[in-house]
């Protein structure tokens, strides 16, 4: 049924949702004890927050190899592709025509979930930000075995400081992108779609007949 | 006539040798004295009226001018051990006075028993 | 379809629980003490090695002296009763004679710069013995009344409290009056010697701590781990020597094979290994590793990570002095001053004496804290010959170590400052004289004192002394606490913690990047402000639209 010309798209499958999820939570674990185990703040003790860390981050390694396996098996790695096309209209339009009350010039598609801009900054996350995070995050928890595994030349400060500095731009990107999801038609609609994995998107998209939502 | 001078002769002798021990006795054995104060204690210990066999008082205690008074006015009630401190002969009294003194507070060695 | 997604979604739970379930064996929130409930099963690898380590305490006797006729003599010096153990113990004297007990030097040190109290260490309390001149530092000495010349078996054998050489000090007394009682008396002291030479025994805490537990002058005043309530110890206060523990005595750690008892001894490190006795059963126990080994916690417990760089006592130990307070400060530049023409002392906390005419001002600490340093086991003594630069304080003595030696370990140290005269200008320490009748604690003449004092070890004295920031270090060692006391993380992972003063490394907890700290949280704020702005302007603008 078209409403207003809007109606309803299944984007986003279970795993997905699952993942974007479980992700969150495993985020929010490390940023909360991570800034504690620097010191930044007291709120469970250095030890607990150091195990909690730990696990977590263990946990989310171990995660993000599924998705990696899932995200090649199943083709979404498509949706990741940067490009370059319409990522400036992209940007006037979140600095400028939003303001105004114009339309996304980039409409969510089954085949295109992501504008360009959102491309760009997914995929610096996931093949980036996160792998060097985790990198030296595992590096940084088996500390004590680089004797053994011959890395005794790496230095703790060094991966203490990028483990730390991926934090904050985590922790950035966090702040703009829970701000963006409320850029939708409503306050709230892309956060629902990520929960039921139905994305209201307007008619003039092109929508495959499969899609549309039966009611 | 030569009773008379006999008998002043041997009274004269008496009176010096007295004097003699009397004035040796001022003069009280300070070693003797310990292990006589030592003792007190050991016997008290052993009739069970006290815990140990240590000295109730050191010598460093008191002064020496607290010494003085306590055996001047012979208040020895502060030794405890009343039984044993009946026995002691005037001789004792002053060795110990002469140990306890010699190692007071305020004396060159004061002394703590161990 | 329904059927598909059900079969999904328990896909989906095994695999999510699968990630989850290895890591929670892994994963406990109880605190670095570890579970009240030590059975066989769930005890500590270290716990376990110890334990079999020192299963059987009870040593076997093959005599009893009291049976020894050659002990029941009316003896009457020292020197007769040792000529008597040694009847028996033929090769007891020459090897004793060969140990740092008797020769209170460091065999192994520089000749040229011997160190040891008969040699020519110093330090910031009773500085020096003066080459074993100044004589009442000997009373420490194992030898009969204060001379190095016979042994005295009984200082560390003797286990029977009668202060022998008293005793025969008297005893020649009485017998020299030659009066009946005098004799009776002494015949009653030599009954009572033949008790106490016949009361002979391993060496037990109260042998070693008549000497260790009273250096520098009284209880407590040195180490601040060993003072006379390590006697008779609880577990609280030390696990080991706990009477209602495993009452070790000292030389069951301190291994002394003929009559050398391992520890460190100035620069010579206590053990040059650190290995299990599983591994290398020949080895003195007086490492923490060599029952515990050095992996003792549980598996899943971060400590076992640390024990390459950090030891055992230093989270072991969470503070020294904790019955009987220890000497903190000693300053000598105070001393000298009368009350009404009379050498006085003045009283403080816990009736420990914090001003003497003859030594100075004390300061005195209970439940102190350690510092901590890096540590190989050696030490770096002064001595009387080194010259120093009285514009820092003098380090008397140092511990030896840093992070890139594979060697050293964050150990805890107690320091005693204090002031200690030098001499301004050939800028060594100076060794006043102090007991000897022309001694400083006679006369209180300073310049007297030292000049006799740098005559006694043959070294130049200018004439003119001041007195100099000092500090002296004691490894801490002992007093080990029980383990729900152990430090937990937070005390070093942090800010300000017992670290804070070592430098040199990078400390999770403990460190930060001030740049990455500045620009980490402006960029969130500038987070926050974009984000605050962007919806402001889209609130706005929407509002303004309706009302078009």
């Amino acid at each position: 049924m078209d409403t207003n010309g809007i109606i309803n798209i299944y984007l986003y499958t279970r795993y997905e949702r699952f993942w974007h999820w479980l992700q969150m939570l495993l985020i929010v674990l490390l940023l909360v004890t991570g800034f504690e185990v620097q010191s930044y703040y007291h709120l469970l003790g250095f030890q607990t927050a150091a195990k909690i860390h730990n696990f977590a981050g263990i946990t989310w390694l171990i995660s993000f190899a599924f998705f990696i396996f899932w995200i090649f098996t199943t083709g979404e790695w498509k949706q990741y592709i940067p490009t370059t096309k319409k990522i400036f209209s992209v940007l006037h339009y979140y600095a400028h025509g939003i303001f105004l009350g114009e339309p996304h010039p980039v409409p969510k598609r089954k085949n295109a979930k992501h504008n360009p801009l959102q491309r760009l900054t997914y995929l610096s996350l996931a093949a980036f930000l996160l792998p060097v995070q985790m990198t030296t995050g595992f590096l940084y928890w088996s500390y004590n075995s680089w004797d053994a595994w011959g890395m005794g030349y790496l230095s703790l400060k060094a991966t203490a400081f990028i483990h730390t500095a991926g934090g904050f731009g985590i922790l950035s990107f966090i702040i703009i992108h829970i701000y963006m999801t409320t850029t939708g038609h409503s306050l709230f609609a892309h956060i629902k779609a990520m929960i039921t994995g139905w994305e209201e998107v307007s008619k003039e998209t092109v929508i495959e007949e499969w899609e549309e939502a039966k009611h | 006539m030569i009773k008379k001078v006999l008998f002043i002769l041997i009274a004269l002798v008496f009176t010096f040798t007295s004097v003699d021990t009397i004035l040796a006795a001022e003069k009280g054995n300070s070693r003797k004295g310990k292990y006589t104060y030592r003792n007190v204690y050991k016997k008290c210990h052993a009739r069970g009226e006290i815990e140990s066999k240590k000295p109730l008082l050191n010598p460093s205690a008191k002064t020496q001018a607290q010494w003085k008074r306590v055996f001047d006015k012979k208040k020895f009630e502060i030794f405890g051990c009343k039984e044993e401190w009946k026995k002691l002969s005037e001789q004792d009294l002053l060795n110990i006075f002469t140990y306890l003194h010699g190692h007071a507070a305020d004396s060159p060695a004061p002394a703590k028993c161990k | 379809m329904n059927c598909m997604i059900f079969q999904l979604k328990r896909i989906f739970l095994f695999f999510f629980i699968s990630i989850l379930l290895p890591f929670f064996p892994d994963y406990s929130f109880a605190s670095a003490g570890g579970s009240l409930h030590q059975d066989n099963k769930n005890q500590a690898p270290g716990r376990k090695m110890a334990i079999q380590a020192t299963k059987s305490g009870k040593k076997w006797n093959t005599t009893d002296h009291i049976k020894h006729k050659i002990l029941h003599q009316e003896f009457k010096s020292g020197e007769e009763v040792t000529q008597a153990c040694i009847y028996c113990h033929s090769e007891a004297a020459d090897q004793f004679k060969k140990t740092i007990h008797w020769t209170w030097t460091d065999l192994d040190s520089d000749p040229e710069n011997l160190a040891g109290k008969a040699g020519f260490s110093i330090n910031n309390f009773c500085i020096s013995t003066n080459m074993a001149k100044d004589k009442s530092c000997l009373d420490c000495h194992p030898g009969w009344n204060s001379k190095r010349e016979t042994i005295n078996c009984l200082d560390c054998h003797g286990q029977n409290d009668l202060d022998l050489n008293e005793a025969f000090t008297d005893i020649q007394g009485f017998l020299d009056s030659a009066d009946a009682d005098s004799l009776e008396i002494a015949k009653e002291i030599q009954k009572d010697v033949m008790d106490a030479v016949s009361s002979i025994g391993r060496p037990t805490r109260k042998n070693c701590g008549s000497c260790h537990f009273r250096g520098g002058g009284g209880d407590g005043v040195k180490h601040g781990d060993l003072d006379s309530s390590m006697a008779y110890p609880n577990k609280n206060l030390d696990v080991h020597m706990g009477t209602d523990g495993q009452n070790f005595q000292c030389t069951r750690c301190h291994t002394t094979i003929l009559h050398n008892v391992s520890g460190r001894i100035y620069s010579t490190p206590a053990a040059t290994q650190r290995k299990s006795l599983i591994e290398d059963d020949s080895i003195p126990k007086i490492m923490c590793e060599s029952c515990h080994s050095n992996k003792p916690h549980k598996s899943e417990n971060k400590a076992n990570d640390h024990t390459d760089k950090v030891a055992c006592q230093s989270c072991h130990i969470p503070e020294f002095a904790r019955i009987n307070p220890t000497k903190m400060w000693w300053d000598w530049s105070k001393a000298g001053k009368k009350k009404n023409g009379k050498k006085y002392t003045d009283y403080g906390q816990w009736h420990k004496p914090v001003y003497k005419s003859i030594k100075g001002e004390f300061k005195w600490e209970k439940n102190v804290i350690p510092e901590y340093f890096w540590f190989n086991g050696s030490m770096k003594v002064l001595t009387f010959k080194d010259t120093i630069d009285p514009g820092k304080t003098v380090e008397m003595s140092r511990p030896l170590g840093s992070i890139e030696n594979k060697n050293s370990r964050i150990f805890p140290f107690k320091i005693h400052k204090g002031k200690t005269p030098y001499d301004k200008v050939n800028k060594t320490m100076v060794t006043p004289l102090l007991s000897e009748p022309e001694g400083f604690w006679k006369t209180l003449d300073w310049d007297d004192a030292i000049v006799k004092g740098m005559e006694a070890v043959g070294q130049p004295f200018s004439g003119e002394f001041g007195f100099a920031d000092t500090s002296y270090v004691f490894p801490i060692t002992h007093m080990v606490a029980p383990k729900e006391k152990s430090l937990s993380c937070e005390t070093c992972h942090a800010k300000n913690g017992r670290l804070a003063k070592l430098d040199g490394f990078y400390m999770p907890g403990r460190d930060k990047f001030k740049m990455l700290t500045i620009g980490g949280w402006s960029l969130i704020a500038a987070s926050f402000a974009g984000i605050f702005f962007h919806a402001l302007g889209r609130f706005f603008i929407k509002n303004k639209k309706k009302e078009c």
